[in-house]
């Protein structure tokens, strides 16, 4: 129509004069103050604090359980480089030829000046008491707790008062403070090697320090290894109007209600000996919701037709009628968003006894992301989200761009060349997953803690 | 008062602040409920839009002229209204209408009553397309998502909607191209 802007004109900005008490009317229907609903940055908070804290705690724990096992490094990794080292190593060794008590009081008297005169190698099997004595076979320099001992029952048999020391540990005692005196708790080295097994058992299964194998190799700074994970999550999603009905976010908040959410991944990591990481990986996330929507005013509509004949059969006429039942719809509906990502991490690592703590950060690109199930549109009726799907809605992206990680957690050292990761994140979405043209923006971001292995390559 | 404070104040529930801003937007309200729920509905779908306008006026975020909002809301509240009382099915009435054009100088001449009157004689279905198109400048993609239609159904309609028009234009003023 060509006058088709005159509509426009004539009519935007019209107005009609209001009649009184209609003001009376309305007053009446308005709602009490209402709360305003607080964007969950709070929980967010409370969630990355808890876990954090758990986390360091059980760093700490695990810190103190470190230094006070019976944890000779990884020999098959690390190299004899230390005066410590090359006892243990001669221990082994002359455990296996059934040499033990002798080469041990050389040893220990030859590597440990510090306590020379204060050992006494004492190869008598007469005492029979059910202990082992340790004292720091291999310490943690940084660590306080070098200087403790530890008692663990071992064999009926077998009787041995071990006092070795490592040579950090030496330093320590000798550099820093009588606490440390060789002489006061480390007096004598008893060893009767009975059970020679039972030794090489305590050798052999060992807990590696991730200190070990992270940069093996001679003059090398960098380390690889690989991550898988996975874990449960909580993915909490947040709504904004975009100029669509007001009330739209609030029925949408209503009528779908988060049950859970979990991620798995892959990472290749890069370690440098400063401590900073490089990882580069692919990561699946998935969140359920429950849909969950009645109505009570709904209706269906059946066309009825009846067609009429003469009595030899003859075809008369048809009619046609429409038949409403009127009744309740309940829609359970569990409804799926599923998201790949790439995640590019930086990372530091710093150790902590025998694990390691780390915190990454780092921007995370989404490949691809899709949905299933139904959602209220913005008219409030439920319509299918699933892609593909007859008379689906078009509401979210099928690529959401960047986002944001950020993640603490533990590696904790589990066998030969495998570690255990405890590691609580967070991946913040910086865009709405919803549509641009949608009137509502919907913001999910996934908060989660990822349990996994790391395998570390030689 | 400033627009914003009183924005502010009616977010609190402020009655005195409520209350001017009713005074201020309640003909603008009235006439868009007029176009599209008709004379009979007008009012009461003003009521209910002014309600939801209180009740999530917290979630304004000064984006935008408040002017637009509270426009979005009404329209969108005479959607509603008019979905409710399933006032949205389209007859497919006309079909085989000859495509008329009307002299320019008809509607030129109409003032915004009679422009109303016009409109009013339009089937629902088709009158709410043509307000949303034509009045509020709405896209067609917008349309089609806000009345939960295909973005051709909308095309359609607003074509079926102009023919009625110029039909009843050529029915009252004897226009013939």
């Amino acid at each position: 129509m060509k006058d088709e802007k005159l509509f426009s004109e004539k009519l935007f900005h019209h107005t009609i004069p209001v009649r009184d008490g209609l003001w009376d009317r309305i007053e009446a229907q308005l709602p009490p103050k209402k709360k305003r609903t607080a964007f969950p940055v709070f929980w967010f908070t409370l969630f990355a604090t808890t876990l954090l804290s758990g986390t360091l705690m059980i760093g700490m724990l695990n810190n103190r359980i470190a230094d006070t096992a019976i944890t000779p490094p990884h020999q098959a990794l690390l190299k004899p480089t230390t005066q410590s080292d090359l006892v243990l190593a001669q221990i082994e060794t002359a455990a296996q030829e059934g040499t033990m008590a002798n080469n041990l009081s050389q040893v220990t008297e030859s590597d440990s000046p510090a306590s020379d005169k204060n050992h006494n190698i004492i190869p008598n099997s007469s005492t029979k008491t059910n202990k082992i004595k340790h004292s720091n076979l291999y310490s943690n320099p940084l660590s306080p707790a070098a200087k403790g001992s530890d008692e663990v029952v071992l064999n009926n048999n077998s009787t041995v008062e071990n006092n070795l020391y490592s040579s950090r540990a030496e330093k320590q005692s000798v550099n820093s403070s009588n606490l440390f005196s060789p002489a006061s708790f480390l007096p004598m080295a008893d060893i009767n090697l009975n059970d020679k097994e039972s030794l090489l058992l305590s050798i052999t299964f060992v807990k590696p320090d991730p200190n070990c194998y992270k940069f093996g190799g001679v003059g090398s700074d960098y380390a690889l290894s690989a991550d898988i994970f996975v874990g449960p999550g909580f993915s909490p999603k947040t709504y904004e109007e975009n100029g669509g009905e007001p009330g739209y976010a609030d029925a949408r908040k209503e009528t779908e209600n988060i049950q859970y959410a979990w991620a798995a991944g892959a990472r290749l990591n890069l370690h440098h000996r400063s401590g900073l990481t490089a990882r580069l990986g692919i990561t699946y996330t998935e969140a359920g919701d429950l849909f969950d929507y009645t109505d009570s005013l709904a209706t269906q509509s059946t066309t009825r037709i009846d067609s009429f004949f003469t009595a030899d059969g003859t075809f008369l006429y048809a009619e046609s009628s429409q038949v409403l039942i009127l009744g309740t719809l309940i829609k359970k509906i569990h409804n799926t968003y599923r998201y790949l990502d790439i995640p590019l991490l930086v990372g530091y690592e710093m150790p902590i006894g025998r694990s390691l703590v780390m915190v990454n950060v780092g921007p995370v690109i989404n490949l691809t992301s899709s949905h299933e199930g139904q959602i209220l549109d913005p008219l409030f009726h439920p319509r299918s989200i699933t892609n593909g799907e007859p008379g689906a809605i078009d509401v979210y992206k099928t690529s959401l761009g960047l986002s944001i990680y950020l993640g603490a957690g533990l590696v904790i050292p589990i066998a030969d060349h495998f570690s255990g990761i405890v590691e609580p994140s967070f991946l913040y979405r910086l865009k709405p997953v919803t549509l641009g043209s949608y009137p509502l923006n919907e913001h999910r971001h996934y908060a989660g803690l990822n349990l996994g292995i790391r395998y570390h390559f030689n | 008062m400033h627009e914003q404070e009183l924005i502010r104040r009616c977010g609190v529930n402020d009655r005195v602040a409520q209350r001017l801003l009713y005074d201020r937007f309640a003909p603008l309200l009235l006439a868009i409920c007029r176009r599209y729920a008709g004379q009979q509905h007008a009012e009461d779908v003003m009521q209910d839009s002014f309600v939801r306008v209180f009740q999530y006026l917290a979630q304004y975020r000064n984006e935008g002229s408040f002017e637009g909002w509270i426009r979005r809301v009404c329209v969108n509240t005479c959607i509603r209204h008019l979905e409710k009382a399933k006032r949205l099915t389209v007859d497919y009435y006309g079909d085989g209408m000859p495509d008329m054009a009307v002299a320019p100088n008809v509607i030129s001449q109409m003032n915004a009553n009679e422009l109303l009157t016009l409109i009013d004689k339009i089937p629902d279905g088709y009158k709410t397309v043509f307000n949303l198109s034509v009045i509020e400048g709405y896209q067609h993609k917008e349309i089609a998502l806000l009345l939960g239609i295909e973005e051709s159904s909308s095309r359609s309609q607003l074509t079926k909607a102009r023919k009625y028009i110029q039909r009843s234009l050529e029915a009252t003023y004897k226009v013939e191209l």
